[in-house]
C-alpha cells in the first residue's frame, strides 16, 4: 500500500483545522440566539430599613433588544425602580468576535420585615416573550443587627489599591510603602488631606478610625451623613474581612460608600510622620424618630505587613458611637396633608389625553426632582366622579455631594367617569426643608379635562356608586358644628372622694367614742361629788362654821361625821358601827399605821369629850384643827375598794 | 396716733387689702386663662368646618382627612371632631381612593369620638357596624386573626362605669355610717340590730364599690386605650421578635399571634418603637406604627 502524499496528508490537516476554526467560530452565535439574563443583589445579607440594589442584565446578541423589565418581589420590601440604562458589550469569543446589547434594569429594595427571601424571578420582554431570570435570596436581619460577615467579608480582602492606584501602578502596599520609605517622593504625589480631615490629635500611633457626623441636630427624615476615614500611619493597608457594620436601629439607612476601594487617597504629615487617610463608609441616614439617636461604632480591620498582619483579622479599630439629637418637624406652619416628607423637591406633571368619554381614562405623570430622602406619595385631588389608580413609580435616584436625592415620577392613570368639564385640581408634594426650617407646599395645577358623555345611554359603571345596601357612610352624618364639651368627671380622682369613704363612718365612730368618754367622765365626777371624801371635807367645813358660831355641839357632830367619812373612804370601815375599843385593831387590820388608827380613835375620844365640854372654843378649835390634819391625811390615801358594813366587821 | 386719724388710717388700709386683693383676683384670673389656654388648644372654626364639609362632599376624603388630622396633631381633642374623622375615613374606605388602614384608622375615631363622649350612641353603634365589615372583609380574604378576652376588672368595669362603682362605694360608707350611729345612738334592741346589719351590709358595699373605682381609677391613668390599625398586627416580645406563645395552646396556627384591624387595644407600656399592651391576662408588644392612641385617654 502506498502512504499517502505529503501534501495530501498536509491538505486533509488543514481542512479539519479550518473544519474545527468554523465550528468554533459559528458555535457561540448558535448558542447565544437567545437572551442572556443575570440577575444580582448588592448584599445577600443586610437589616431591615437597609436599601440593597437588585440588578438585572439581559443581553441580546441580536438586534431585538429586551425590553420591559419586571421584578417579583415579595411582601415586606419597599420597592423603587426600575432605572433602565442601556448596553453594549463587545467578547471575543472563540475565532469572533460577539456584540451584545441589552439592558440593565436597576431596583431599590428597602427591607421592611427580617426573614429569608426570594427575590424574582426577574423578566424581560423579547421577542414578543417574557424570558426570566433566576431568583436569588436575600437575607433581611431584625432592625438593629448588622450582619457580622457581609458579602464583603466572604469575598477576598478589598484592597484600597487595586482598582484605584494613585501612582498608576499596580505593586501591591508593600511593594508601595517600601517605595514610600525609600524616596518619598511618590507619596507626596497623593492630594493633601483636607484640614478638616486631620483630626487635632492622633489617638493611635498606628492606626485609628474617624468619624464624622454632618450635623449633631436634625429632624425626624433629615439627612444626616456619617462619613467615617480610616487614617494609617504604616503606609497602605487593606481592609481585613469581618468588620462590623455601625448599628443603626432607628434610621433608615442608605449606604454612598461600601469601601474606600474607590475613594481618594490623602496624605498629611504629623509629627514627622506621614499618615494616610482614605474614607472607607459613607451613610447617608434618615432618622426614624425623634430623641437622642445612637449610632454604633464601626470596627474595622487594618490588613498589612507593616499593621502587624497580612491575614486574619488585621489590626483592629473602632470607631465610637456617636449620638444625634433629634425632633419632630415643628407643629407651627404645618400644612394639610404633611405626610413627614423632608428635603426640598420641585414638582412637575403632564396630563395625557384632555379630552376621553366617560369612563375612560387619562395618564397623569408627575415628576418629583430634589435633594432628599425621595417621597413616598404625591397628595391627589380626589373628588366625586375620578378614581386615581396606584401610581407606577420610577426612580432615578442620585447622590451629589454625599447627599441623597433624585427624580421620582409617579405615573397614575386616572378613570373619569362623570361627564363634563372636570378640573382635576392640583397635585401636592407638602414638605419640610431643614435648610430654611419651613414647610412648603410644591404644587402643580393639572388643569381641565373635558369628558364626553356616552354616545349610548348606557350606564356609566361608576364604582363610586353605592351597591347594594346602605353604605356605613351613609348610616353617618359629619357633625358641622361642635357641641359644648363637659369635661369628664370622675369621683376617684377628687381627693374629697376617698375622704369621704372614710370620714363618715369614721366621725360616726368617734362621735360615739366621744360620747362614751363624757358619759363616763360625768359619772366619775357625780360619784366624785358623792364620795366620802367629799362629805369629809364638807363635814370639816361645817365644824369650822359651828365654831365660828360658837355652838361646841355642834363643831363636834360635824367633826365626828368628817372623821368617819375619811375612815370610810380611808379603809371602807363604817367605824360608827365599831366599838371604839376594837376600831384601833379593825384599823390597822385594814393596813392603817398604828400610830394613825391611834390618832383617830383619840380623835374619835375628843370629840365625844367636846360634845360635853361647853364654852371653851380653844379647845374645839383644837379638835377641828387636828381633826382636819387627819382628814386631810386620810383622803390622800388610795381609798379602799370595797365598803365593809357593820355585820361583816361584826362577823 | 390722733383719734381723728385712726379711722383715715384703717380705711386706707382697707383700701390697700383691697387693692391687693384684686390685683390677687386678676393674677389669678390670667393665671387660670394662661392654663386653660395650654391646656386647649383652639378649636376648628365653623368656617373649617364646614371647608372640610364641603372637601367630603365633593368627594375630596383625603382633603378633609388631612384637615382634621391636622387639627388633632395640633392637640385639638373634641368627640364631634373625632366623629368627623371617622366619617371623613369611612367614606373614603368606601370611595375609589380607598387606602388599607382606612376602615382601622374609622374605628379609632369613633371609639375615641365613644371614649370622649361615653353618651354618645351614635359613634358606639357605628364602631360596631365597622367593626362588622372589618370582620366580613377578613373572611373574604380568609385572613384571621384573635382578640383576647379582656381582663375580668376591665371587664366588669366596661360593663358598669368607674362613676357608678364610686358611687356604689359612697352609698355603701354612707349605709355604715348610719348603722353604726344607730348602733350607737340607740339603747333598743331592733334599732340596734338593726343598725348592726346596716354597718356590716354597708361595709361590703362600700368595700367592694370603692376597691371596683380605685381599679378603674388606676386602669384609666396607667393604660391607654388605642385601636389597631394595620390588617394584622403581629404580637412580638419586648425585645420585638414575633412571638409564639399562643400557636402550643391553639388550633389557630399563626392567626393566633395577630391582632385584627380595629382591634381595641390597652396600651400599658412603651419602649423605642414597641408598645406593651395588654393581652388577656398577660402582656404583649405590638408596633408602635400598627397601633393608634386615642386622644383624651390620660
Amino acid at each position: 500500500m502506498n502512504p499517502l502524499p505529503l501534501r495530501l496528508v498536509r491538505a486533509l490537516r488543514l481542512s479539519a483545522l479550518l473544519g474545527v476554526a468554523l465550528l468554533l467560530a459559528l458555535w457561540p452565535r448558535a448558542a447565544r440566539a437567545d437572551v442572556e439574563l443575570s440577575l444580582s443583589l448588592g448584599a445577600r445579607e443586610v437589616a431591615v430599613g437597609e436599601a440593597v440594589q437588585v440588578r438585572l442584565d439581559a443581553m441580546s446578541a441580536d438586534d431585538d433588544s429586551p425590553s420591559d423589565p419586571q421584578l417579583v418581589v415579595p411582601n415586606g420590601f419597599e420597592v423603587r425602580g426600575p432605572s433602565v440604562g442601556t448596553r453594549q458589550q463587545v467578547s471575543i469569543s472563540g475565532f469572533s468576535m460577539v456584540t451584545q446589547s441589552g439592558i440593565s434594569a436597576t431596583w431599590l429594595l428597602t427591607a421592611t420585615r427580617p426573614g429569608l427571601f426570594t427575590i424574582g424571578p426577574a423578566t424581560v420582554s423579547w421577542r414578543g416573550q417574557r424570558r426570566q431570570a433566576q431568583v436569588v435570596q436575600l437575607s433581611v436581619l431584625p432592625p438593629g443587627q448588622q450582619p457580622r460577615a457581609r458579602s464583603r467579608s466572604r469575598r477576598q480582602a478589598v484592597d484600597p489599591f487595586d482598582s484605584f492606584d494613585p501612582f498608576g501602578g499596580n505593586n501591591g502596599f508593600d511593594d508601595l510603602f517600601d517605595r514610600l520609605r525609600g524616596g518619598g517622593s511618590r507619596f507626596d504625589q497623593l492630594p493633601a488631606a483636607p484640614t478638616d480631615l486631620v483630626p487635632e490629635r492622633a489617638p493611635d500611633d498606628l492606626a485609628f478610625l474617624d468619624a464624622h457626623l454632618d450635623t449633631r441636630r436634625a429632624v425626624v427624615g433629615q439627612q444626616v451623613t456619617l462619613s467615617i476615614y480610616a487614617h494609617g500611619a504604616q503606609g497602605l493597608f487593606q481592609e481585613a474581612p469581618g468588620a462590623r457594620e455601625p448599628s443603626h436601629p432607628d434610621f433608615l439607612a442608605q449606604r454612598l460608600v461600601e469601601d474606600g476601594s474607590r475613594q481618594p487617597v490623602y496624605q498629611y504629615s504629623r509629627s514627622g510622620e506621614r499618615w494616610i487617610a482614605v474614607k472607607v463608609r459613607e451613610l447617608a441616614l434618615f432618622p426614624l424618630r425623634a430623641g437622642r439617636l445612637e449610632i454604633g461604632s464601626l470596627e474595622f480591620g487594618f490588613l498589612g505587613r507593616r499593621y502587624g498582619a497580612r491575614t486574619g483579622d488585621g489590626l483592629r479599630r473602632s470607631t465610637r458611637p456617636l449620638f444625634i439629637d433629634v425632633t419632630e418637624p415643628p407643629q407651627e406652619g404645618r400644612p394639610p396633608g404633611y405626610a413627614g416628607e423632608v428635603g426640598s423637591f420641585e414638582l412637575r406633571a403632564t396630563v395625557e389625553p384632555r379630552s376621553i368619554p366617560a369612563g375612560g381614562s387619562i395618564a397623569v405623570s408627575a415628576r418629583v426632582k430634589g435633594r432628599g430622602r425621595l417621597p413616598g406619595s404625591l397628595a391627589v385631588p380626589e373628588q366625586a366622579g375620578t378614581e386615581w389608580l396606584e401610581p407606577t413609580v420610577r426612580d432615578d435616584a442620585s447622590v451629589e455631594n454625599s447627599v441623597v436625592g433624585g427624580t421620582r415620577s409617579f405615573s397614575y392613570l386616572v378613570r373619569m367617569t362623570k361627564p363634563g368639564t372636570i378640573d382635576l385640581g392640583s397635585l401636592r408634594l407638602p414638605m419640610f426643608d431643614p435648610e430654611t426650617g419651613r414647610y412648603r407646599v410644591a404644587s402643580f395645577a393639572l388643569g381641565k379635562v373635558t369628558v364626553e358623555a356616552p354616545a349610548v345611554s348606557a350606564p356609566v359603571d361608576d364604582p363610586g356608586a353605592p351597591k347594594a345596601g346602605p353604605r356605613l357612610s351613609d348610616l353617618v352624618r359629619f357633625r358641622a358644628a361642635l357641641s359644648p364639651r363637659e369635661p369628664d368627671l370622675y369621683w376617684t380622682d377628687r381627693a374629697l372622694y376617698w375622704w369621704w369613704l372614710g370620714l363618715g363612718p369614721g366621725v360616726v365612730l368617734g362621735a360615739a367614742g366621744l360620747l362614751r368618754l363624757g358619759g363616763r367622765l360625768r359619772r366619775g365626777l357625780a360619784s366624785r361629788a358623792d364620795s366620802q371624801a367629799t362629805h369629809a371635807t364638807r363635814a370639816i367645813g361645817d365644824a369650822r362654821q359651828a365654831l365660828a358660831a360658837g355652838t361646841p355641839g355642834a363643831v363636834a357632830g360635824a367633826a365626828e361625821r368628817a372623821l368617819y367619812n375619811a375612815i370610810e373612804w380611808s379603809t371602807g370601815i363604817k367605824a360608827r358601827a365599831v366599838l371604839r375599843a376594837n376600831l384601833a385593831r379593825e384599823l390597822s387590820e385594814a393596813g392603817m399605821p398604828d400610830e394613825l388608827s391611834s390618832r383617830v380613835v383619840a380623835s374619835l375620844e375628843a370629840c365625844g369629850q367636846l360634845r360635853f365640854a361647853e364654852g371653851d372654843p380653844e379647845r374645839a378649835r383644837a379638835v377641828v384643827d387636828d381633826i382636819d390634819a387627819l382628814v386631810k391625811q386620810l383622803v390622800r390615801r388610795v381609798p379602799r375598794p370595797r365598803t365593809r358594813d357593820a355585820e361583816e366587821v361584826r362577823a | 396716733m390722733s383719734p381723728s386719724s385712726a379711722p383715715r388710717v384703717r380705711s386706707g388700709t382697707i383700701a390697700l387689702l383691697a387693692s391687693g386683693r384684686q390685683w390677687l383676683a386678676a393674677g389669678a384670673a390670667l393665671l387660670t386663662l394662661a392654663g386653660a389656654a395650654r391646656a386647649d388648644a383652639p378649636a376648628p372654626s365653623p368656617d373649617d368646618l364646614i371647608k372640610i364639609q364641603t372637601s367630603l362632599e365633593r368627594g375630596a376624603f383625603s382633603d378633609a382627612i388631612a384637615e382634621l388630622e391636622l387639627w388633632s396633631d395640633r392637640g385639638v381633642v373634641h368627640p364631634d371632631l373625632s366623629f368627623d374623622r371617622g366619617v371623613a375615613y369611612l367614606g373614603r374606605a368606601e370611595s375609589p381612593a380607598q387606602r388599607r388602614a382606612d376602615l382601622g384608622q374609622a374605628v379609632a375615631a369613633f371609639e375615641e369620638a365613644a371614649h370622649l363622649a361615653p353618651g354618645d350612641d351614635e359613634a358606639a353603634h357605628i364602631v360596631e357596624r365597622v367593626r362588622t365589615a372589618i370582620s366580613e372583609r377578613r373572611d373574604k380574604r380568609e385572613s384571621d386573626g384573635v382578640v383576647a378576652r379582656p381582663r375580668l376588672s376591665r371587664a366588669l368595669l366596661d360593663l358598669i362605669g368607674e362613676n357608678v362603682w364610686a358611687g356604689l362605694g359612697a352609698l355603701g360608707a354612707l349605709a355604715l355610717s348610719l348603722g353604726l350611729a344607730a348602733r350607737f345612738a340607740s339603747s333598743r334592741h331592733r334599732p340596734r340590730l338593726g343598725g348592726g346589719i346596716a354597718a356590716v351590709v354597708g361595709s361590703l358595699i362600700a368595700a367592694l364599690g370603692a376597691g371596683m373605682a380605685y381599679v378603674g381609677h388606676g386602669l384609666r391613668t396607667t393604660t391607654a386605650p388605642a385601636v389597631v390599625i394595620v390588617e394584622q398586627a403581629r404580637l412580638q416580645d419586648g425585645d420585638g421578635r414575633p412571638i409564639a406563645a399562643a400557636r402550643g395552646a391553639s388550633t389557630l396556627g399563626e392567626s393566633a399571634d395577630r391582632v385584627p384591624e380595629g382591634t381595641l387595644v390597652h396600651i400599658s407600656g412603651a419602649r423605642g418603637a414597641l408598645v406593651q399592651i395588654e393581652w388577656g391576662d398577660g402582656e404583649a408588644w405590638l408596633s408602635a406604627r400598627e397601633v393608634r392612641r386615642l386622644a383624651g385617654s390620660q
